[in-house]
């Protein structure tokens, strides 16, 4: 429960904060310059600001579309990541977002159509498909009642015929696509590691089976649906866990109307793995077995190659091999 | 243990009675007081006292990193009543125009306010701001020590556009702070709590220091080491110290062995 929004003063007149304030009913309301001035100060504990973040509404200044690192992707030749939002409402302990920023605070930035300019003006340059992922610095659903996100870009993308959207999520908040007819161009991506995991790493998320249920009501109303498996975490029992999942998962959905399954194993940057162990030191999932590979901790190369070949053979059950996208560190050499 | 920050003797008065603390004579330049898990610190008025202060009771004390800090005293509002209190949401240093958001992590007594530390004492007030002397100060020193959830400011609104500052007394100012002493103990009490969801840096110091008297690590060994007793109590309680161990014949054969007993370890 949000208890205080800090606003930049230069969006204080914008309609979009007057939308989200008003939800917050007994909230205090603090004026800030930037938002920086918040987020971005050294004395600041990620670990205990997850237990009670505030909301920040901004103005995204500039950078509103970047190019996805190599390897990350869905099959197209050009793909793009913006995010409306940092942070995310969840607390899984394997997020690169606790190593990357220092706050756990919520930026929502509101100016919206200024994303909408660089995403039109990125899908004119190129003829072809270009993919545009929403979900690398947030979760693109889970604050959806808050920031009206999807609600606002799907007609955009229905206006733009070669822009993709890739919506990634792990929550249940799609009220807003299911009152909505379906779109082409754009792909619901919900994110699933194994029960056991999930409850043992994923704090506050939806169960594998409530998201499952999200997945089967949007593909049921004709909404594009994918599944993402990244990060893989290895367990001893990680091969039961696994097949346990994908029939949990591909037993319930329309297995013919899958758009895209991606898959790759626990990674990330050095520096931010060394922030996230400053923060939970007692985490065993940070405890290994991992390796470097290029700056980046993972898997070590053999340990990474065997899961991630071993889902890949499982998926051929139940998928065609052309909608698998599969991530490997030691093909890649680097990580978002 | 929690640093309270005041600056002046009739402030501290109360805090002193409420928490049963006593002065700290082996301090020198400020008055220190001390009690159960806490300390007090009265460091004159103005923000750059309160800066000394806050530094001097750091070094003070155990000098330990994330001790949790609280600046009391008394501010000026223009229309917030007699006695209110009121906690700081936005410190602002009236001469820098420099801020500072005190994360609001914990739930915190007394009304959120803007707090403008101003270098004279207020006569008056421009904007709806609590105005003291000395928060600005407090905090830009505090978050050199501890982390910013941890460092907050109540303040107790000593005077408005009602009731001038010159109206303010030594005995209205101590019945104010001694009407507050339990919201400052609120805070205090939940500064504990969150204190103790931050992971203990010392966790594994004695398993460390055995290793150390056992065997000679270099500056590197010794990260490897501390790197290795964090991974294995991560996935274990078992103790890392046994007899085999014991035996090894240097610090890299001891590491050797205790990497070998972990990678055998299971990841939940």
């Amino acid at each position: 429960m949000v208890n205080v929004i800090y606003i930049e003063r230069e969006v204080l007149a914008h309609p979009r904060v007057f939308e989200i304030t008003g939800r917050f009913s007994g909230c205090a309301e603090v004026v800030c310059d930037r938002y920086t001035e918040i987020f971005n100060p050294k004395s600041q504990s990620f670990r205990l600001q997850k237990r009670n973040p505030a909301l920040i509404l901004a103005l995204k200044q500039c950078g509103f579309v970047s190019q996805t690192p190599e390897g990350h992707g869905v099959g197209g030749e050009h793909n793009f990541y913006f995010s409306h939002m940092m942070n995310c409402l969840y607390d899984c302990r394997y997020c690169f977002l606790q190593g990357m920023y220092r706050s756990a605070h919520f930026v929502v930035f509101v100016n919206y159509e200024d994303f909408e300019d660089a995403i039109r003006g990125q899908a004119q340059t190129h003829a072809g498909p270009v993919w545009f992922f929403s979900g690398y610095d947030c979760d693109s659903l889970a604050y959806e009642p808050v920031t009206g996100f999807a609600k606002h870009f799907n007609p955009v993308f229905a206006e733009v015929e070669n822009a993709w959207l890739e919506l990634r999520t792990k929550s249940t908040q799609i009220r807003c696509l299911t009152g909505l007819p379906a779109s082409d161009n754009i792909v619901v991506a919900f994110s699933f590691t194994p029960e056991p995991i999930s409850n043992a790493f994923e704090h506050k998320v939806p169960s594998v089976a409530k998201r499952v249920e999200a997945m089967r009501e949007l593909q049921k109303r004709g909404w594009r649906a994918g599944s993402r498996f990244d990060p893989m975490v290895h367990h001893p029992e990680f091969e039961a866990q696994y097949e346990e999942l994908f029939s949990q998962i591909f037993s319930r959905i329309d297995l013919s109307a899958i758009h895209s399954v991606t898959l790759g194993a626990f990674r990330m940057p050095k520096t931010f793995y060394q922030n996230l162990v400053k923060h939970y030191p007692e985490e065993p999932l940070l405890a290994g077995p991992l390796g470097k590979t290029a700056g980046v901790i993972s898997y070590t190369p053999g340990l990474e190659r065997d899961i991630m070949a071993y889902c890949q053979d499982l998926l051929t059950r139940y998928v065609p091999d052309n909608v698998v996208h599969p991530y490997l560190l030691s093909c890649h050499g680097s990580a978002s | 243990m929690i640093n309270l920050v005041v600056a002046l003797m009739v402030e501290a008065r109360p805090l002193v009675e409420y928490f049963r603390l006593r002065e700290d004579r082996g301090a020198r330049g400020f008055r220190v007081y001390s009690g159960d898990a806490m300390r007090l610190i009265v460091t004159g008025v103005g923000k750059v006292n309160a800066a000394a202060g806050v530094a001097y009771l750091h070094r003070f004390g155990s000098g330990a990193e994330n001790e949790a800090w609280l600046n009391v005293g008394i501010a000026g509002h223009p229309d917030r009543p007699l006695g209110q209190g009121v906690h700081a949401i936005r410190i602002v240093d009236a001469a820098t125009e420099r801020a500072w958001y005190p994360p609001q992590t914990i739930p915190l007594p007394g009304h959120p306010a803007v707090v403008l530390t101003v270098d004279q004492p207020v006569v008056e007030f421009a904007d709806k701001v609590a105005c003291d002397m000395e928060a600005s100060g407090f905090y830009s020193c505090a978050v050199r020590f501890a982390t910013s959830e941890l460092i907050q400011c109540y303040k107790v609104i000593s005077d408005n556009r009602e009731i001038k500052s010159g109206a303010v007394t030594k005995a209205s100012v101590r019945t104010l702070i001694h009407d507050n002493a339990s919201a400052v103990q609120q805070i205090a009490d939940h500064l504990r709590t969150l204190r103790q969801a931050l992971p203990a840096n010392d966790q594994n110091r004695e398993e460390f220091e055995r290793f150390l008297q056992r065997w000679h690590f270099t500056v590197s060994q010794k990260h490897q080491l501390e790197d290795l007793l964090r991974r294995w109590y991560a996935r274990t309680e078992e103790p890392v110290w046994n007899e085999d161990l014991n035996r090894s014949p240097s610090a890299k054969a001891a590491m050797a062995r205790v990497l070998q007993r972990f990678d055998e370890l299971v990841v939940l």
